[in-house]
């Protein structure tokens, strides 16, 4: 018997209508309704299986999208799918954006590597440490998903209170219980986990990744330009074809418009602003390298303003008409000794007959004017009034006269032409240049010269055995302290020392092999070289602004028959640049060696004939010493003293030991010593600083990096531990649970 | 007083014990029954997500790890709030610890860093909030429908083991959180209840799609272009905060961000102006860190403006579309 609601009954006393029938209908076939079949169905997939479909359920979801926005129709779980892929385009965006505005290509890579490994976290976290613990443990496969009979695949255990347990296959009460227990708890687990558990295992998927890519992104720019110098005709091809840098088009228009507005003459004003337009150091913007930046600000274009002013002289046309008025008004001092401005006024104000002031005769300005012809340039205008008999003095003053017009334009078009076409090219050229030279020499994180210094610096630390806790140490305090702990290192190590053999045996420890590669030194030499530096001259000859701003072509004093570009600020600057750099490599990596070497011939008593303080000086040129002059010359004001210990600190000789197990030391020493005593404005180029600098970067690095993944290795390994302990916890059924369920009724 | 007439709310004769009071329903339905309350907007939102916090921590994650029978779909989804914030507050936490270890050559580099990524968590989720948020409110002045609606639910559970009181907990769930199953049926009520008919909103709503004419039965009609508007919104939404929020970031990792002073408010929306100039200028070095900015700025604004144009373009009258009496020959499915 089926009980019937008092609702239905009241319904029933009432006469039927349409709507009424429908219960009418329900109520008489109670007995033989019956649900419908379940038409949803497991899923049974392998690992590979179910990636497989979770790309094409990527693809789905944009079929979902395109589809919802056409029909307006969509079931919730594929609308919270699109969420899901919402998530993935932003993740990708993100990482997009950030790489292209990212300074380097690691950082760039590892953009994408962080948003990919932020994206697999959230996948892996749940399915290693939540669903297989479960799964071994319990047997319980929580991941379950099913399809539904609307075509939707979702998770069986999705709903606490909506498990389909028909198509599981599970009949057993207690089972059932168990296992929405296990599946509800892990849940609440993920839930609790997974907003620690992911940024953690993000991080430590990157920081693992990232020296991978760093390393394969030096090798990869190491390749590059050993592959672009391999030949000459290469390299120059290189040049040629590189893409011209066109910049200030717009200001350059603005300027010369504002001229013509005014209806003024180009003047010093002008010509100073467009020497500074022309300077190479705005190509900074186009530049992300801190060292190119560098490089071309130590361009001296001070000439350009001079050549500005030459090519207005030659190329700007003068209107004869105005220049008429002038020379009818203009009073001429008479005496011709009167050359300067300072001399005629004195003369005036004697009232010497021979200084007064005259008009030039009608006669004059008409041969004048016959003269110039038609639109004369202010060079030949120049020329035609020094025949007529003007001195410099009065010549400069008519033309500087303003009232005098001139047609600027075909100045101006020449500039104009210049900036977009030879200038360009030789900004192209110079940028392509440094292009080349960066991988190599750049104090960027990604050249072959960088990763020298990282890998010395931390394989010696690595060698020497320092601890953590010295480590510490040296990042903590302050530089003279760090000065006397690593000097202490030194001390310590060479102490041990017995023997000469043990001694090179410790140098030769410390290097497993060069110091540094022979083709970094000899790619170093290539692009300071004449043959290279000439690829940079300008190909359709040099124009007087061309030498202004790039250099000039000189004859070779060995070769006359040979002209070479290579005097020029341009080229010169770049071998400064190189030449500074590969010291700076040499200095670097030749520390070690100089600084061990130092207290050996300290403790043998090499230097029983200096004083302490001297001693002292030599210490501190050796351990804290820079490339620059005026930091070292603190050490003493007597400049003899210190070229006379700087001298006996890198003495070629001395080092004989040292040759023996690191051959070509004893040339890097004697190019350390001549530096060191060479003052010169390099040191602009500069980054790398003291060898206690150094060490001290190095020693806070590798302890930071060592300190991080402590930190988060460890907490990913206490949460990925913890989620294991807590399984056995899981899936406790209370033993009335059950019952207690069959007593309540669903609900 | 007004009589209401409903099949729900049955006329049945006094001696019964109904009530016939309307008030006296009324208020029976308010403390039992799952009504939508009238006050709906941003504080109830703010309540909402408070209330959904404090039981996160106070009883639903309890709940779960007890493997509560009681523990519900409604409660799994709030759970979901705390791994949100635990996330951010994280990502902030190891981009300070790796900015120390990229960054070897400037340690000082870190906390910058830090103030980068602070920014752009703190901004992803702010332009989540901000897209939606707009996109809402333009769907609500133009169609009448509030998809933010909350309505209050009481959720009776089964007595645990060792206790036979029922608890009764409140939940505050979405009128419109589920596309086919969205709450006509409280609407309704609310309608009759509160405003005297039954049709009573779905009617407010058909007037906003241009329908002048009184439908016979609304449900019918309106309920198609309700499910439109809130499946279309969604989907456009649950893409374009993404893409919004990428652009927040954006704007988070541009260099004003690096020296912003946390203390004062006046510098924090500077500073926010700062980067939004920086962000649409970008850099010159080549074309695309010039131009991405701006893209993500356009991209932004078509997306906002698209979530709110697709769904009300859909939803607004077109004269051979509408049916204006049940047609009784139609099939009907029956839930």
């Amino acid at each position: 018997m089926v009980a019937i609601s008092p609702f239905l009954q009241n319904q029933l006393a009432n006469p039927l209508n349409k709507h009424d029938r429908i219960y009418e209908n329900l109520a008489k076939n109670a007995n033989e309704i019956k649900p419908n079949e379940n038409k949803a169905v497991l899923v049974q997939e392998n690992i590979f299986q179910s990636t497989a479909s979770a790309i094409k359920d990527t693809g789905k979801d944009f079929y979902n999208f395109s589809k919802v926005i056409k029909t307006g129709e969509i079931t919730d779980n594929n609308l919270g799918r699109i969420n899901n892929l919402g998530m993935k385009i932003g993740s990708l965006l993100i990482a997009s954006y950030l790489a292209i505005h990212s300074k380097t290509k690691t950082d760039a890579a590892m953009k994408f590597v962080g948003g990919g490994a932020f994206l697999a976290s959230m996948t892996l976290w749940p399915k290693l440490f939540i669903n297989l613990p479960a799964k071994l443990i319990h047997n319980v496969d929580i991941d379950k998903k099913y399809i539904s009979a609307q075509g939707d695949k979702k998770e069986v255990f999705l709903d606490n209170q909506y498990i389909l347990w028909d198509i599981l296959g599970i009949n057993k009460e207690e089972d059932r219980e168990k296992h929405r227990m296990i599946a509800l708890q892990n849940r609440t687990l993920n839930l609790a986990t997974v907003g620690v558990a992911v940024p953690t295992m993000t991080a430590l998927i990157g920081n693992s990744a990232e020296p991978f890519i760093y390393n394969n992104i030096v090798k990869h720019n190491y390749k590059k330009v050993s592959k672009l110098t391999k030949k000459l005709e290469s390299f120059e091809k290189y040049i040629n074809n590189s893409k011209p840098v066109i910049t200030n088009t717009k200001e350059l228009d603005k300027l010369f418009k504002s001229y013509q507005k005014q209806n003024k003459n180009p003047d010093k004003e002008m010509f100073d602003k467009l020497a500074q337009m022309f300077n190479l150091y705005n190509m900074q913007d186009v530049f992300k390298d801190s060292d190119d930046i560098n490089v071309v600000k130590n361009i001296r274009t001070g000439r350009i303003v001079d050549e500005f002013s030459e090519l207005y002289q030659q190329n700007a046309h003068v209107q004869t008409s105005s220049l008429e008025n002038i020379l009818q008004d203009i009073g001429i001092v008479s005496d011709v000794k009167a050359q300067d401005e300072e001399a005629a006024m004195s003369c005036l104000k004697r009232k010497s007959k021979k200084c007064a002031a005259s008009s030039l005769s009608d006669d004059k300005i008409k041969e004048i004017m016959s003269d110039l012809k038609k639109n004369p340039t202010l060079e030949k205008t120049r020329n035609v009034l020094k025949n007529a008999g003007l001195n410099d003095m009065q010549i400069e003053k008519i033309l500087s006269d303003e009232r005098l017009k001139t047609n600027a334009d075909d100045f101006y078009d020449l500039i104009k032409d210049y900036n977009q076409n030879a200038l360009a090219k030789i900004r192209g050229s110079f940028k392509a240049y440094l292009d080349a030279v960066n991988p190599l020499a750049g104090s960027k994180y990604e050249s072959v010269t960088t990763k020298i210094y990282n890998d010395t610096m931390s394989g010696l630390i690595k060698k020497l055995g320092i601890n953590d806790k010295t480590l510490k140490q040296i990042k903590e305090s302050s530089d003279d302290k760090a000065l006397e702990i690593i000097e202490n290192i030194y001390k310590d190590s060479i102490a041990n020392i017995k023997t000469k053999d043990e001694y090179s045996n410790f140098i030769k420890n410390s290097f497993g092999k060069k110091l540094i590669p022979d083709e970094v030194i000899d790619l170093f030499d290539k692009f300071s070289s004449d043959e290279y530096l000439d690829t940079l001259k300008p190909k359709n000859g040099i124009s007087s602004l061309d030498k202004a701003i790039v250099g000039t072509v000189e004859t070779s004093i060995k070769d006359p028959a040979k002209t070479s570009f290579s005097k020029g600020s341009l080229s010169a600057t770049i071998v400064d640049y190189l030449n500074s750099k590969k010291l700076d490599l040499y200095s670097t990596t030749a520390k070690h060696v100089v600084c061990s070497n130092f207290e050996w011939r300290l403790k043998n008593g090499k230097f029983a004939s200096y004083s302490a303080d001297e001693i002292d000086i030599m210490r501190r040129i050796v351990y804290d010493g820079t490339a620059s002059m005026r930091q070292n010359s603190a050490y003493t004001k007597n400049k003899a003293k210190f070229n006379e210990l700087i001298g006996v600190v890198f003495n070629k000789k001395a080092f004989d030991k040292e040759a023996e197990v690191i051959p070509g030391i004893r040339k890097i020493v004697g190019d350390l010593k001549e530096f060191n005593q060479e003052a010169t404005n390099k040191e602009i180029f500069f980054k790398t600083g003291s060898f206690v600098d150094l060490f001290k970067q190095q020693a806070t690095k590798l302890y930071n990096s060592k300190t991080w993944l402590k930190k988060f290795g460890k907490m990913a390994i206490i949460l990925a531990g913890l989620t294991l302990l807590i399984q056995p916890f899981f899936g406790k059924v209370k033993k009335d649970s059950a019952n207690q369920k069959k007593d309540g009724g669903a609900k | 007083m007004q009589q209401i007439t409903s099949p729900l709310i049955s006329k049945a004769p006094s001696k019964v014990g109904y009530h016939t009071d309307k008030d006296k329903i009324k208020e029976e339905y308010a403390k039992n029954e799952p009504h939508i309350p009238k006050k709906q907007g941003f504080a109830t939102n703010a309540k909402v997500y408070a209330h959904k916090l404090t039981n996160d921590i106070l009883t639903y994650y309890l709940k779960g790890f007890q493997g509560s029978k009681n523990s519900d779909f409604y409660e799994y989804l709030s759970m979901g709030i705390v791994p949100n914030l635990i996330g951010s507050f994280m990502l902030i936490y190891t981009s300070c610890g790796a900015n120390k270890f990229f960054n070897s050559q400037d340690s000082a580099s870190a906390t910058k860093g830090a103030k980068m990524m602070g920014a752009g968590v703190v901004l992803f989720a702010l332009g989540k909030w901000l897209h939606s948020k707009i996109s809402d409110s333009a769907i609500k002045h133009s169609t009448g429908i509030d998809l933010e609606q909350k309505y209050i639910n009481k959720s009776v559970e089964l007595p645990e083991k060792g206790s036979d009181q029922a608890v009764v907990r409140i939940q505050y769930p979405g009128v419109f959180d589920s596309v086919p199953f969205f709450r006509s049926d409280l609407m309704a009520r609310d309608g009759e209840l509160n405003h005297g008919s039954r049709y009573y909103h779905k009617d407010k709503i058909a007037k906003k799609a241009g329908i002048d004419k009184k439908l016979n039965s609304p449900d019918q009609e309106i309920d198609k272009r309700i499910r439109g508007v809130k499946a279309r919104a969604t989907a456009l939404q649950n893409i374009g905060k993404y893409l919004v929020a990428a652009t927040s970031v954006a704007l988070g990792s541009q260099e004003a961000f690096k020296n912003v002073n946390l203390k004062s408010i006046k510098n924090i929306i500077k500073t926010t102006k700062t980067a939004f100039i920086q962000l649409w200028k970008g850099t010159n070095r080549n074309f695309l860190t010039k131009h991405s900015g701006k893209a993500l700025l356009a991209l932004s604004g078509v997306a906002t403006l698209l979530s709110w144009i697709v769904p009300v373009a859909n939803f607004k009258y077109k004269p051979e579309t509408i049916k204006e009496q049940l047609d009784p020959n139609k099939e009907t499915e029956v839930c």
